[in-house]
């Protein structure tokens, strides 16, 4: 019960950061769904490292699955991170830059 | 050489300039339109598939007396083969996404000119210039005249969303431009390293010098050039980190303006994402990139719309999403997943242009987007109403759909590539995007209607309900014969695969 109890919780508090207003059955059906999304495809994502390592991707899938848990709720994290400011769009995109040029440059002659 | 080829391109500029000119005279500007809008996809049919060489500059082994008269030192080199001018391709693949461009074009000006008495000559020219330029990026088969035409079509975007004139449509075009003058010349520069290894813009050139040896395929330029061409590529498509913007772009513009923009980046998409395919295929990092990119659009873009309470930002983050969608089949990389890909694409471009002309006369009725200020909306027009649900449907996957074969042909292919936790995900994916469709309807439709929701329109515009309709037919047959679209793309990417 504990791990359900964590998740009402984090629900709760999805409701709360998301909009003030009285709570519907849609909106928490809709944020449980976001939650669970986030959390299964991430882990179902993770498994794909099977196919480079074996023992690294379940060290990365348990590291992984303990901190999205412990994280809980990573909606409303979404949300603030997908927000419409030019400031955290511009962060991204020279982050993702970066990370695509090292991926791809140095990716090469590892897989 | 077929000269009906560059029509395809020319025709709509020319008919853009005209209707710039001709602002204010809206029953020439509104004929002229619509005529255009119909002749494209014809020329598309009608053209026989071939190359067209501009200037008629072929290269040298399509011209036998010529070939006959040069030394044979020249004759056993390369030089016989390499393009000297920009290329024009038209085969299967072309003709059906130029020709499904056409018609979401004709069936969005169609509402337009049922909704609006006026019409605006430079909003038609933005929506032909766009058009010339996705079609030119289809066609061509020279990667720095696709970049030419990708800048066109981004600025074009950037003034359809200020055209729309909707609440903060002005502030999302400057974003938009912001970020496209970085993810434009990084891939300008991508092009550059390119051709600084190769020598050459031609694709078709390009393919064989990498494959014959010509130069070293893990040179560290060609492969930064990679880097920087996906990175162009996400900008272009709406991958993250870009599916913010986008997704704000289509929840911004006005309901036609949104559908014929996510005809053009998912045609943008598929433009770059093919020639990516042809030039950098062999790199096993190409796919994990690709997969990795599409994957966090799809899980992205399903979680934010699935917490939304306006239907408009909900369509923009589920086109995002379904952008995942068609990404997945180009990551996986075989033959059944590209077509996936490829057939993923056309099905997105018909539903959400079915889906955003839908909901856009809920708009047109009431003036929100707010779906906790609506209700009740079925009484109003039932036949409506059920289309717009079949429309979802298609979207999620139900059968029997054309998106129900697409996403069903995506999963078989990430089974037989040995990736079943994709095909998990697919599968898992499109139920939250049933749910969201679901949740977003019954708020709009099916809910009490709430006693303070007033009326700016009393009458739903005819011409929307016939685009809605033609749309959901072409949905049903694509989705009981798939293979009127598949065969031809499994015919293009034989040839590559």
């Amino acid at each position: 019960m504990a791990f359900y109890d964590l998740l009402l919780d984090s629900l709760k508090e999805v409701k709360g950061k998301i909009k003030k207003d009285p709570l519907t059955s849609d909106n928490v059906s809709g944020a449980t769904a976001g939650e669970l999304t986030v959390i299964s495809v991430t882990l179902l994502a993770a498994l794909l490292l099977t196919r480079v390592n074996l023992l690294i991707s379940m060290v990365i899938v348990l590291i992984l699955a303990v901190a999205l848990v412990t994280n809980l709720p990573l909606i409303p994290k979404v949300i603030k991170e997908e927000n419409n400011s030019l400031d955290t769009m511009l962060f991204y995109v020279i982050l993702t830059l970066g990370i695509v040029v090292c991926l791809i440059y140095w990716g090469v002659g590892y897989v | 050489m077929n000269e009906l080829i560059p029509l395809i391109v020319i025709i709509p500029l020319i008919c853009a300039l005209l209707l710039n000119l001709l602002h204010g005279k809206n029953r020439i500007s509104r004929i002229m339109a619509l005529i255009v809008a119909i002749i494209i996809p014809i020329i598309a049919l009608v053209a026989s598939n071939g190359l067209h060489f501009f200037g008629g500059h072929a290269p040298l082994t399509f011209n036998p007396s010529l070939l006959e008269s040069l030394p044979a030192s020249l004759l056993s080199s390369r030089v016989i083969l390499f393009h000297p001018a920009i290329t024009y391709s038209l085969a299967g693949l072309e003709k059906i996404f130029i020709f499904i461009l056409g018609i979401v074009i004709f069936l969005a000006l169609f509402t337009y000119f049922n909704k609006y008495k006026k019409v605006s000559g430079p909003y038609l020219f933005l929506i032909f210039m766009g058009t010339a330029a996705v079609s030119a990026m289809l066609l061509s088969d020279d990667i720095f005249n696709m970049y030419i035409f990708f800048e066109i079509a981004a600025l074009t975007q950037t003034g359809i969303i200020l055209a729309s004139n909707t609440e903060g449509s002005t502030e999302t075009a400057l974003k938009y431009m912001i970020l496209g003058s970085i993810g434009g010349p990084i891939l300008l520069l991508g092009i550059g390293f390119v051709l600084g290894v190769i020598g050459s813009v031609n694709i078709t050139d390009i393919v064989y010098a990498i494959h014959t040896g010509y130069v070293n395929p893990y040179s560290p330029a060609l492969i930064i050039g990679f880097a920087m061409i996906f990175f162009g590529w996400l900008y272009a498509s709406g991958l993250p980190p870009f599916n913010t913007i986008k997704s704000l772009i289509y929840s911004k513009g006005t309901p036609e303006s949104s559908a014929i923009l996510t005809t053009f980046s998912v045609l943008t998409m598929v433009a770059f994402g093919l020639v990516m395919f042809r030039i950098f295929g062999y790199l096993s990092v190409y796919k994990i990139t690709i997969m990795l990119f599409s994957l966090l659009a799809m899980v992205l873009g399903v979680s934010m719309a699935v917490v939304q309470t306006d239907y408009r930002k909900m369509l923009g983050f589920l086109a995002v999403g379904e952008l995942g969608f068609i990404a997945i089949g180009f990551g996986i990389g075989t033959k059944l997943s590209m077509t996936a890909g490829l057939f993923q694409a056309f099905n997105d471009i018909v539903i959400t242009s079915l889906l955003f002309i839908g909901f856009g006369i809920v708009y047109y009725l009431t003036g929100t987007s707010d779906t906790r200020k609506l209700g009740g909306l079925i009484s109003l027009n039932p036949k409506v109403s059920i289309m717009i649900l079949l429309g979802g449907l298609a979207l999620a996957g139900v059968p029997p759909f054309n998106g129900f074969q697409s996403k069903l042909m995506l999963v078989q292919s990430a089974l037989n590539a040995g990736f079943p936790e994709i095909a998990i995900i697919i599968v898992l994916v499109s139920i939250v995007v049933f749910m969201t469709f679901v949740k977003a309807f019954h708020s709009i439709y099916l809910k009490p209607k709430p006693k303070d929701l007033g009326f700016v329109h009393k009458e739903v515009p005819s011409l929307a309900i016939v685009s809605i309709a033609i749309l959901l037919i072409i949905c049903l047959v694509i989705g009981l014969d798939p293979n009127l679209i598949t065969y031809s793309f499994g015919q293009y990417l034989g040839g590559l695969i």
